[in-house]
């Protein structure tokens, strides 16, 4: 496909057969999806199912793939970056930067950047702007690139296992973290395999498994058909 | 964003080649205190080579990261454009090359005047002209220009090679030992492009037993290596812009 050409005008996120393959492996396979804005959707699935690579392909991190995909009409290009708020599921500074000057590039290149979100931020987990990188826990780094993710008024955010590595009070806050910086405009994509966590802030969940989309809608709507919570549907369909 | 991405690239290799001159530099005033002529040589030989040895680790550590490192996931998903980010790459260490040139010149320059005032100077600069003369160039007024600017090309032409290839085992056509990959990648290109500047470049004349280049061959030569720095910088922007892979 030919991109950097403005596929629709919808707003939101639009794929349209995407399929994404490693060498022999598919990682994606014919997914359709159209996530539109003003939601908090959870992309859940096991590991390897596909999550991180759609999310890559939305950030702009893989370019290489089959079928159409569109944020705002944009295929993922310079635009769809500028508004996009990507947290990948590993800490991706490098190790002798303080927080203050990662916030200064932050602020630098977004114009969304918002400092008075990331010093409350910042304030709320207990992190000093002059702390080093390599001297943050895993935990720390991750509350650090939330925030730094959280504190742009992003149109799109796309949040790679934001809880992964926290305990479970980091997660909860997290959690009220994200409720409470996203803004009711923007689409937010949550990917985890962590569903209790997650579930009762989503509006709708996608369930992906080898690749393939098995299950797309809103949350309630499981919840009332099933009459289990999303966890427990989510063992039943990824049962082994 | 160019700028903002250039200051950015900046403070992330200003400090490795601070310590660097603040290192040259002790070594110059110890020299200069200590007044001991014969070690210079040797000491401001070793700092050369150790000046020119880290730049190019520099340079190449800084493609590396910036590619494969979790690092990439940052610079790739930032609001700046192919172009903006190949340019700041090439301008951003094109600096550190001349200011690591300065720094020499300038230690050097500083321990000569030291030992004896401004006719050491002189002597030195004679001296390199000799040298440069029996390597064989033709130092007419004229060529110095083109000397030069040949000179910095090729640095600019070492650089988008560097990024040709982390780019290049970045896509779907490498899967496995990109690392490995990537320098072979590198040597393969170096072999071919060499060849083909080779055969299409000015021959040298043998005088005395020395090439030496004829009017015109620099101006030719600086008309190659362009050619060359946009085949290679059409290539990696291409990858980085069409078949991009970060894991």
């Amino acid at each position: 496909m030919k991109r950097g050409m403005t596929m629709t005008n919808g707003e939101g996120i639009a794929i349209r057969g995407l399929s994404k393959n490693y060498g022999k492996t598919m990682a994606l396979e014919m997914v359709d999806l159209t996530l539109p804005k003003g939601k908090i959707i959870g992309l859940l699935g096991p590991n390897g199912s596909g999550k991180t690579t759609l999310l890559k392909i939305l950030s702009g991190l893989l370019m290489n793939y089959d079928g159409r995909v569109t944020i705002n009409g944009h295929s993922p290009d310079l635009h769809t970056k500028r508004i996009v708020s990507y947290l990948p599921d590993s800490p991706y500074f490098a190790d002798w930067m303080k927080i203050k000057d990662a916030t200064r590039l932050f602020k630098d290149m977004y114009p969304d950047f918002r400092t008075d979100v990331m010093a409350a931020l910042l304030s709320r987990f207990e992190l000093s702007p002059k702390m080093r990188i390599k001297t943050m826990s895993k935990g720390m780094k991750e509350k650090f690139q939330l925030a730094l993710v959280m504190s742009r008024k992003a149109e799109i955010y796309l949040l790679d296992e934001p809880i992964g590595g926290g305990d479970p009070a980091a997660r909860d806050v997290i959690l009220q973290t994200i409720l409470a910086n996203f803004n009711p405009e923007s689409l937010l994509l949550i990917s985890t395999h962590l569903i209790q966590d997650v579930e009762k802030i989503l509006d709708e969940v996608i369930f992906i498994k080898n690749g393939r989309i098995v299950l797309h809608e809103p949350r309630n709507s499981v919840i009332e058909r099933e009459g289990k919570s999303i966890d427990e549907v989510f063992r039943e369909v990824f049962k082994c | 964003m160019l700028m903002t991405f250039l200051k950015h690239e900046f403070f992330s290799t200003s400090r490795k080649f601070g310590i660097l001159y603040l290192g040259i530099a002790l070594l110059t005033i110890s020299v200069i205190v200590f007044d001991d002529f014969e070690p210079i040589v040797a000491t401001f030989t070793l700092a050369f080579f150790a000046c020119f040895v880290l730049l190019i680790i520099t340079i190449i550590s800084t493609f590396e990261k910036s590619i494969f490192g979790p690092q990439a996931q940052l610079d790739f998903t930032l609001p700046i454009s192919t172009h903006d980010y190949l340019i700041a790459k090439v301008l951003i260490n094109v600096f550190w090359l001349l200011c690591s040139i300065a720094v020499f010149v300038a230690c050097l320059g500083a321990i000569l005047y030291a030992q004896n005032g401004l006719a050491m100077l002189g002597e030195f600069y004679q001296f390199f002209v000799y040298e440069m003369q029996n390597a064989g160039f033709v130092l007419r007024t004229e060529h110095w220009i083109f000397f030069y600017i040949s000179w910095i090309l090729s640095f600019v032409q070492f650089l988008l090679l560097i990024s040709f290839v982390c780019a290049a085992v970045h896509t779907r056509y490498f899967r496995r030992n990109k690392k490995v990959m990537a320098v072979v990648l590198y040597f393969v290109v170096s072999f071919v492009f060499n060849t083909i500047i080779s055969l299409i470049s000015p021959t040298g004349v043998l005088v005395n037993g020395m090439y030496v280049l004829r009017n015109g061959d620099l101006v030719v030569s600086v008309i190659i290596q362009l050619c060359a720095i946009a085949v290679l910088y059409a290539s990696t922007y291409y990858f980085l812009n069409y078949e991009l892979e970060i894991e």
